[in-house]
């Protein structure tokens, strides 16, 4: 999957799950002090329906009392689920984590009150934050470095 | 045999002007639009020209690729041309996904290869087949080293996934040289 791709994938995340319109940038950066490099940032934004709400039909009563934005976003993020029964759906999530693990590239989701991110060797965040204001639909983020003296 | 080109049914299908196989409704409309025209008549093989197309995401591959795959049109064989490696790539891992697999081939040597899910024994008799008109197992055996009984087993799964024809005198590529 290359960059287009990647953002192609980001992108349709509304239109198939938030239930309205939203928002997508790209900018590149230099990040001289943590990775002395240039970086592409792909950020993806709706005021939709958020992970959890789109995600309850299908996957709460598999989670329990544990079901929440956090264990939504686990479930969507890191065990690829998808609301939609077809067995095709929920690829989009893993190509995208794919191109970024060739690029040591990192991603974040908040969507309600959670926040989850996926961490290259160079940065420090955490996987899971939780008991964040409220934010009703989705932000993604996705970060790319660039290649090596590009800073 | 029946070329389609994607560019052009892409065009036809949701009237872009550009040439992305992008998003599953673009997906959908394109697989239909080809399912349409293999409809038309009884093709033998249809080769899906990937030419000029610039960027297939996986949700589109899935629903163009892997869902024609899937369900393979009565009696056609489905051959994919004019991918670049990105394209290749996410058709490789849409197929995978379904444990499906597809015949390829290179647009600049026309060599043919396999695409997807497959062992290793499919792909070392898919491409001992790609350099001979027909083999029958006998003569694959004699060409792997592999016991008869492991050659006819794998031909047999090529021809039963589509991926090889069965003529009179053994088994063939699904391309008319």
């Amino acid at each position: 999957m290359g960059f287009a791709m990647a953002l192609s994938e980001a992108c349709q995340n509304i239109v198939e799950h938030a239930g309205t319109g939203g928002w997508v940038a790209v900018h590149a950066y230099r990040f001289r002090r943590k990775l002395g490099r240039k970086v592409a940032v792909i950020a993806v934004s709706d005021g939709g329906i958020g992970f959890r709400r789109s995600l309850e039909a299908t996957q709460a009563r598999r989670f329990g009392e544990r079901w929440g934005d956090a264990v939504a976003l686990e479930a969507a993020v890191i065990q690829h689920t998808s609301r939609f029964r077809d067995p095709g759906r929920g690829q989009g999530m893993p190509g995208i984590k794919r191109y970024l693990t060739r690029w040591s590239g990192k991603l974040t989701i908040r969507s309600g009150t959670a926040r989850i991110a996926i961490i290259p060797a160079w940065d420090d965040d955490v996987p899971m934050t939780e008991g964040l204001a409220p934010f009703p639909g989705a932000q993604l983020q996705i970060l790319i470095p660039g290649a090596e003296g590009t800073a | 045999m029946i070329s389609i080109r994607l560019e052009q049914v892409l065009r036809e299908a949701v009237q872009t002007a550009y040439s992305n196989l992008v998003t599953r409704p673009t997906g959908r409309a394109v697989r239909t639009s080809i399912q349409d025209r293999l409809s038309t008549g009884e093709w033998a093989i249809a080769t899906l020209d990937f030419t000029n197309i610039q960027l297939v995401d996986l949700s589109c591959a899935d629903e163009v690729v892997a869902k024609l795959m899937a369900d393979p049109p009565a009696g056609t064989y489905l051959i994919l041309h004019g991918l670049h490696d990105d394209q290749l790539e996410a058709i490789h891992h849409v197929l995978e996904h379904h444990q499906l697999a597809a015949v390829a081939r290179d647009p600049v040597r026309g060599t043919l290869r396999l695409v997807g899910a497959a062992t290793a024994d499919e792909v070392q008799a898919f491409d001992a087949l790609a350099g001979h008109p027909a083999l029958t197992p006998a003569a694959l055996a004699a060409l792997t080293a592999w016991e008869e009984d492991r050659a006819r087993a794998t031909l047999a799964t090529l021809a039963r996934r589509r991926l090889a024809r069965v003529l009179e005198d053994g088994y063939a590529v699904p391309f008319e040289r």
